[in-house]
């Protein structure tokens, strides 16, 4: 809570966002060493090094808002996201991403909103944190977008229907 | 008269061992380049912000801005004046965008907007920049070394290019860093002390140095003409100087090289605030001790060096008690070192990593990369030593390094804005924005009678026309090009969503807005500034 208001948000709500997770790399019992979090929408991937289930254990409320219309990134997107982050940081330049079928993960999310000024000719602003950490993760702010879009698009076909 | 003695030098070499040996034990721990360049991205932002601070009191503004005072009282001011207006920019705009790419040669980002070749030329320019820049904070200190102890001006510089190479190759960003925060304190205590000292010879005491100020017009610092061959117009040092230096802390390598090194994006930002709130006292400082000067020489009916960067030497030289001229030598050393360090390894870092690790060794470990990093670092030191021994022909010392920056670094920042602002703006437009944003400098410098302080918004001005307008002829950069440094939740369909799931959410309780605030901080620093400014041009005219 906090950090979202240091970064401005009035209004805020927790969510999860459903991520495809691809194995990289294999630990000494042939486990993979770290998952590459990844959404056909986000520009960037997430780097997870620790075990997927500590994404379901976070102290995040029961999130009412389930992100989840997507369905998982083609091979040449996910091979793309995999090259930036190997460019980001080239201590994973060796590192192979494991070809076996990814993992649905549900990573939860707060999401604050930011925008005093909106009715004044303003804009809008989404802060995406980490439910696990509390860290900004701008990188899937597009993806939550994204499925905010669908959840808006599907509660109007609901309506007209 | 005094003179240089034991008591000096034992200040001098036991300060220059202190430094060498922190130095060295920074290069103990680090394993990677990440260690080298970035220092593990651990370090704590007040010791960023002092650091950025102590680059910027350079030997070059601890020796040139004494004689700027000396010669033009405060008037140089207006230059420094935006600082805090730039630093906000620089807050909201470039730190998030550059931080959360998480790169280490800010030409990286460049790449990824606009391909290799954009990278490639800016990554050139820069080391060209302040290669010959890094030559003349060399050349500084050593001429000041010279007059001091009476050694040769070309020995001096191989010495310190030495002792700076030495300890900068051991110990990389972190150890650059951490002798930043030492050096802080012992330039801004040989600046004090010089001015207690001056104001004790004096016989009114400050009241002198008001009084001479004000009857020679040394406090009218600010100029409202609107005539843009004026060089130190108030107009130019707030259009002009703004994006001097954006230009300079936001585009520079050397600069923000050293806000990477934070663990988050709000470090990074917290340590820019330290530079916006204290750079112009610190250059009201030795401006000021440059009024000083000149009162004291009036009063003792001494004549001026030709040369005015020698003015504070030769007067800590013949003036100070033994001892205390070793400490403002330290001083001088500590600006310099401060300096020099920062410049050597951010250009090994772009030399590294923009042109070896993608042109001639791609696929090598970390140890191997950590090894050239080092090399790198001798080289630059070599080469800003060789020219250095030119620097004495380059004029008035601080002006030189200014102008070496403001030919390449206005269009360059104009690049930067266009990969951040701009979804149109392709690889073709990119690239011919910054080669004619370049050429302007040169043209209006060249042919135009405008203060050199206008060069950097013709660069980023024709630079930004000019990528954009080049960029309609060819496609408009893929989603993947955009990904690093666009937000897409403007678009209208998103404002209305966002708007409706905002106006459901639960409220967060009421904060003032850190970044808002910080910046909001700056602007009115820079207004009171301003006004102090007034204030005192009108007390000395009244």
């Amino acid at each position: 809570m906090p950090r979202l208001r240091r970064l401005g948000a009035e209004t805020f709500e927790a969510a999860k966002l459903m991520l495809w997770a691809h194995g990289l790399g294999r630990d000494a019992r042939d486990n993979p060493a770290g998952w590459l979090l990844c959404h056909p929408q986000a520009r960037r991937a997430l780097l997870w090094p620790q075990s997927l289930s500590q994404a379901h254990e976070a102290d995040v409320p029961t999130a009412s808002l389930r992100l989840a219309a997507a369905s998982p990134p083609s091979s040449e997107a996910v091979m793309r996201l995999w090259f930036w982050e190997r460019m980001v940081a080239r201590r994973h330049w060796r590192v192979a991403l494991r070809e076996v079928p990814p993992r649905a993960v549900l990573l939860p999310v707060w999401l604050g909103y930011v925008g005093r000024r909106a009715k004044a000719g303003g804009r809008h602003r989404l802060v995406v944190l980490s439910g696990l950490s509390g860290e900004p993760l701008p990188v899937l702010k597009s993806a939550v977008l994204w499925e905010l879009g669908q959840l808006a698009d599907a509660r109007e076909n609901d309506a007209s229907a | 008269m005094s003179e240089f003695t034991w008591l000096d030098s034992v200040v001098l070499v036991v300060y220059i061992l202190l430094v060498a040996l922190i130095g060295a034990r920074f290069g103990r721990s680090q394993a990677s380049t990440q260690d080298y360049f970035l220092g593990g991205r651990r370090i704590p932002s007040w010791a960023i912000g002092l650091s950025v601070m102590a680059t910027q009191a350079s030997a070059i503004t601890f020796i040139g801005a004494p004689g700027w005072g000396f010669d033009g009282g405060l008037e140089r001011l207006v230059t420094f004046i935006n600082v805090p207006l730039a630093m906000a920019v620089l807050i909201v705009l470039l730190v998030p965008v550059f931080h959360r790419a998480g790169i280490y040669s800010i030409y990286e980002l460049l790449e990824r907007r606009f391909g290799p070749a954009t990278r490639s030329v800016s990554a050139g320019l820069f080391l060209i920049a302040r290669g010959l820049a890094t030559g003349v904070v060399l050349y500084a200190p050593a001429l000041v070394l010279s007059v001091v102890t009476g050694w040769s001006v070309n020995l001096t510089i191989v010495v310190m290019a030495v002792l700076a190479v030495s300890y900068t190759v051991l110990g990389g960003i972190s150890a650059v860093i951490w002798t930043d925060v030492i050096q802080m304190f012992v330039l801004w205590l040989g600046a004090l002390v010089s001015m207690g000292l001056m104001v004790a010879s004096l016989p009114g005491g400050w009241s002198d140095v008001f009084a001479f100020g004000a009857s020679h017009g040394m406090f009218n610092t600010l100029d409202l003409s609107l005539d843009p061959s004026v060089t130190y117009s108030l107009w130019a040092g707030l259009f002009g100087g703004i994006f001097l230096h954006i230009a300079y802390f936001g585009t520079d390598q050397s600069q923000i090289q050293r806000v990477l090194t934070s663990p988050d994006v709000p470090q990074g930002q917290r340590s820019l605030l330290i530079g916006g709130y204290l750079l112009v006292p610190q250059m009201l400082l030795f401006l000021f001790i440059g009024v000083m000067l000149a009162t004291y020489y009036d009063q003792h009916g001494l004549t001026a060096p030709e040369n005015l960067n020698e003015l504070f030497p030769r007067y800590v030289v013949s003036a100070f008690p033994s001892g205390l001229a070793g400490l403002v030598m330290a001083g001088v050393f500590a600006a310099a070192m401060s300096s020099l360090d920062s410049a050597l390894n951010s250009l090994s870092a772009v030399s590294v990593r923009d042109f070896y690790t993608r042109y001639v060794k791609p696929e090598a470990s970390e140890a191997h990369y950590l090894k050239a990093s080092r090399w790198a670092t001798v080289f630059w030191g070599l080469y800003a030593t060789v020219f250095a021994f030119f620097a004495g022909n380059l004029g008035p010392v601080i002006e030189a390094v200014n102008r070496i920056g403001s030919w390449f670094y206005g269009a360059l920042l104009g690049t930067f804005l266009l990969a951040i602002l701009s979804r149109r703006t392709n690889a073709r437009g990119a690239l011919s924005g910054l080669l004619l944003g370049m050429f302007a400098v040169w043209g209006v410098e060249s042919l135009g009678d405008i203060s050199w302080l206008y060069n950097n918004l013709v660069g980023v001005m024709v630079s930004l026309g000019v990528g954009y307008l080049v960029s309609l002829t060819a496609p408009a950069p893929s989603a993947a090009q955009l990904s690093d440094v666009v937000i897409e939740e403007t678009a209208p369909d998103m404002q209305a969503m966002l708007s409706t799931r905002a106006g459901n959410a639960r409220p967060v309780t009421a904060e003032a807005r850190v970044t808002r605030r910080r910046c909001l901080g700056l602007v009115a620093w820079f207004c009171v500034l301003l006004a102090g400014l007034v204030l005192l041009q009108v007390w000395a005219n009244a």
